[in-house]
């Protein structure tokens, strides 16, 4: 049956003016923000000051911002690998015939039920506290005592620290995404390279890597999203440390003014438009990352 | 040890517990609240709308004291206040402080049955969510937070208290709220208006004071010969070498508060006006001034002779305020509500001292004792409200005699009223309000360099007091550092 195109738009119309209303309006107006400076979120346009492009100047010249850029992209690729190869490793695990399947991936996944806020007060205080955390306790008992001295929150380690933690919590999620995909694939392929000898290494690059692709390159995109709005453990870890403060953090004390002296600064650590600017950047980031990864993966339709 | 842990865990477990029932309780007081007030509000509303006026104060303050010779209190609020009135508190609902505002809250409900309060007890989120509340509408007639910063971001909505600060205080004989509270917070919050832009007077009504002292262990002090407290920065290391030799870690701080101990010696060498301009110096000449060089240099000292503990670099709040709670750390340089935060772990024993922050030598002579950095929570009330004498009544409750006596026993908070006994562990701390004459900033200033002071500053000092940066190096460092943050600007 041919739809009218009447037909089309009428059943359109709703969805698009709903996206347009809650997506499309908030990012415009954010753009118009980040080229003023602005006292606080609620202000009226009129009270807006037009200052172009001040805000992103000040931005890149702040070694701070920079910092969290930086700090950012390490998450990303660091936290990234991380997680990747855990996050397959397991998949391959459990498709592959384990016992006692659900009950493993519901262990892997069960950190991600968990509030983060939660999650991170167990890292911070039990497992890297210098007195009686786990990772102390476990390593006198060993023996190891150089190891258990180690400050795991002090400036050296606590971004690594963080890194660590966060992944341990997201391992499960991706796990998940990619079980299900290795899932889809038809056994039939296994049996056969089976019969012909080949290795589980064999079959997992063979088989699995290349029929997952369209699988890895949507969760490639949405650990990409994660990471550069990487915010709750930046804030739990470090609060405004620049070892931890990510650009999303970074925005938020913009636009909130939670630095311990907005105060007395005024403009200078409350300024909506700056935040805004930071936000614009994060959307920019996002969609070259995406544009880049889709480019990288390009989108083959596989039939089984 | 272990059996401490359990313990803290099991006082966490219990708290988390607490707050969730507790939520639930009020939730359902304030719907029974709610439904009793629109009865009563429905039956007053013909009769009375002139509270919603501010020119009426006059005629409802006459009216105050002849009207209700029966009242239970024997206060003088009129039995005419109505209508619904919103506070909006810093405090969250499972600490200490709520319980006593909600006893308040129930005592000025009994003597002013029409008037429908509605407590919100937002935690220090309130700082987040006052702004766009306020401007938004919503109806908040009284709010809770640090009158420096109110003043300065939201003095758009606080009215002017004058007029009604002249009314009788609740529970002090004789005195006007005015007089009731301690003066030197009362000239301090009136000196916070004028910069802010607003006419001279009272916008806030200060309770909660609190002051930055270091807290120490009593009983460690004495067990390591210490007789008095230390005055001058030479007594506080000799104080520390014997507390060391006693087998204890003299000085300990947390992530949140590395801020205070910077401050705290510059502030106390050169004043908070120096360090202010300091963080600021775009030139960063300032940082080679020979004070800069000493700070490094006693820095270094207590890094190399070990009186640091060996976890501040790692220390997370609040892992080091427990290390002094349970003994393992002499001293810890924070606010008055310390003795309160860390009262389940340290135990009803605990013996509490605290002074202020020893001079340092070779200062310009504008820090010193004479500089405390204090300061209060301030109740204030909305210009916008339509209830604005029902919430000035209820004000008077919650910074009356016995609800401030309520926060100074069940919160270790020091109260507002002048006549209220000060909290046990809060004792030693009146001195250092007595020697105060100059009111420093948080941090002393060293904060007020935005992102420059805690991009660069803080963690600087970090390596510095982990040994990783020798003072040469520190000051080169911060001069260059501050030359080149504000070099774009």
């Amino acid at each position: 049956m041919r739809l009218s195109k009447s037909m089309i738009a009428l059943f359109l119309g709703p969805a698009v003016l709903i996206y347009l209303v809650i997506f499309l309006y908030p990012t415009a107006r954010t753009l118009a923000m980040s080229f003023f400076t602005i006292p606080n979120l609620s202000s009226k346009m009129g009270e807006w000051k037009f200052v172009g492009f001040d805000n992103y100047a000040d931005m890149f010249n702040s070694s701070y911002f920079i910092g969290s850029v930086k700090n950012v992209l390490g998450i990303w690729l660091i936290g990234g690998v991380l997680i990747f190869f855990f996050a397959f490793l397991y998949a391959v695990i459990l498709t592959s015939g384990v016992k006692g399947k659900t009950f493993w991936r519901s262990l892997i996944f069960l950190p991600n039920t968990v509030s983060a806020v939660v999650m991170s007060v167990v890292w911070l205080q039990y497992i890297y506290n210098p007195s009686f955390g786990l990772l102390t306790s476990v390593f006198n008992r060993l023996g190891l005592t150089s190891l258990a001295e180690i400050q795991w929150t002090d400036n050296e380690h606590i971004y690594y620290a963080m890194i660590i933690a966060f992944s341990f919590g997201s391992i499960g999620y991706f796990m998940l995404i990619l079980n299900a995909g290795i899932n889809r694939i038809p056994a039939d392929y296994y049996e056969v390279a089976t019969i012909e000898g080949a290795n589980p290494w064999i079959k997992f690059y063979r088989i699995t890597l290349p029929l997952l692709r369209d699988v890895f390159r949507t969760t490639l995109v949405l650990w990409t999203i994660t990471a550069f709005n990487f915010f709750v453990w930046s804030a739990t870890f470090g609060l405004d440390d620049p070892h931890t403060v990510t650009p999303g953090y970074y925005m938020y004390q913009k636009v909130f003014g939670m630095s311990k002296a907005s105060s007395m600064l005024g403009d200078e650590s409350f300024n909506v438009g700056a935040g805004a600017s930071v936000g614009i950047l994060i959307t920019l980031a996002t969609l070259l990352a995406s544009a880049l990864i889709n480019k990288l993966f390009p989108k083959d339709r596989l039939e089984y | 040890m272990k059996r401490r842990k359990s313990l803290a865990a099991l006082t966490l477990t219990s708290l988390l517990a607490v707050t969730a029932l507790s939520g639930c309780g009020s939730s359902g007081n304030d719907n029974e609240n709610a439904a009793k007030a629109t009865n009563t509000n429905k039956a007053n509303a013909s009769t009375n709308t002139s509270t919603e006026d501010a020119t009426n104060k006059n005629t409802n303050a006459a009216a105050n004291t002849t009207a209700d010779a029966t009242n239970a209190t024997n206060t003088t609020n009129a039995a005419k206040l109505e209508g619904k009135v919103v506070f909006w508190s810093m405090w969250s609902n499972a600490e200490p402080q709520a319980k006593v505002i909600d006893e308040a809250v129930k005592e000025f409900e009994a003597a002013n049955p029409a008037v429908d309060v509605e407590v919100k007890y937002n935690g220090r989120d309130i700082t987040k969510l006052i702004k766009p509340a306020l401007e938004s509408g919503e109806q908040i007639d009284i709010f809770e937070q640090d009158p420096e910063k109110a003043l300065s971001n939201l003095k758009d909505h606080v009215l002017k208290l004058d007029d009604l600060l002249a009314q009788p205080a609740i529970g002090s004989e004789g005195k006007s709220v005015k007089d009731s509270i301690i003066p030197s917070l009362m000239d301090w919050v009136k000196s916070l208006s004028v910069p802010a832009g607003l006419d001279e007077g009272y916008y806030a009504i200060p309770q909660q004071p609190y002051a930055v002292l270091f807290f120490y262990n009593k009983a460690l002090f004495a067990k390591a010969g210490i007789t008095a407290v230390p005055q001058t920065w030479e007594e506080f290391m000799a104080d520390c070498e014997l507390l060391k030799q006693s087998g204890v870690e003299p000085v300990t701080f947390d992530d949140a508060y590395r801020d205070l101990f910077i401050g705290g010696y510059l502030g106390s060498a050169m004043g908070s006006e120096w360090t202010d301009s300091l963080v600021k110096d775009k030139t960063g000449e300032l940082w080679k001034d020979p004070i800069v060089l000493q700070f490094a240099k006693d820095m270094q000292t207590l890094e190399a002779k070990g009186y640091f503990s060996k976890k501040i670099a790692g220390n997370k709040y609040p892992a080091g305020q427990q290390d002094l709670a349970i003994g393992k750390t002499a001293m810890y340089l924070n606010g008055t509500w310390l003795p309160n935060e860390v009262a389940a772990t340290a135990g009803p024993d605990f013996q509490w001292g605290s002074f202020q922050f020893p001079t340092v030598a070779n200062g310009n002579g504008k820090g010193g004792q004479q500089g405390l950095s204090f300061g209060a929570q301030g109740l204030l009330i909305n210009k916008d409200s339509k209830n604005a004498n029902a919430a000035f009544e209820l004000v008077k409750y919650l910074v009356g005699k016995k609800a401030q006596d309520g926060m100074s026993e069940q919160a270790l908070a020091i109260p507002a009223t002048t006549d209220s006994k000060w909290p046990a562990p809060l004792a030693e701390a009146a001195v250092a309000f007595s020697n105060a004459k100059v009111n420093m900033p948080w941090g002393f200033g060293i904060d007020n360099g935005g992102d420059f002071s805690t991009g660069t500053v803080i963690p600087a000092f970090m390596e510095l007091a982990t040994g990783k940066l020798t003072p040469e190096k520190y000051v080169a460092k911060m001069a260059a550092e501050a030359k080149k943050f504000y070099g774009g600007k």
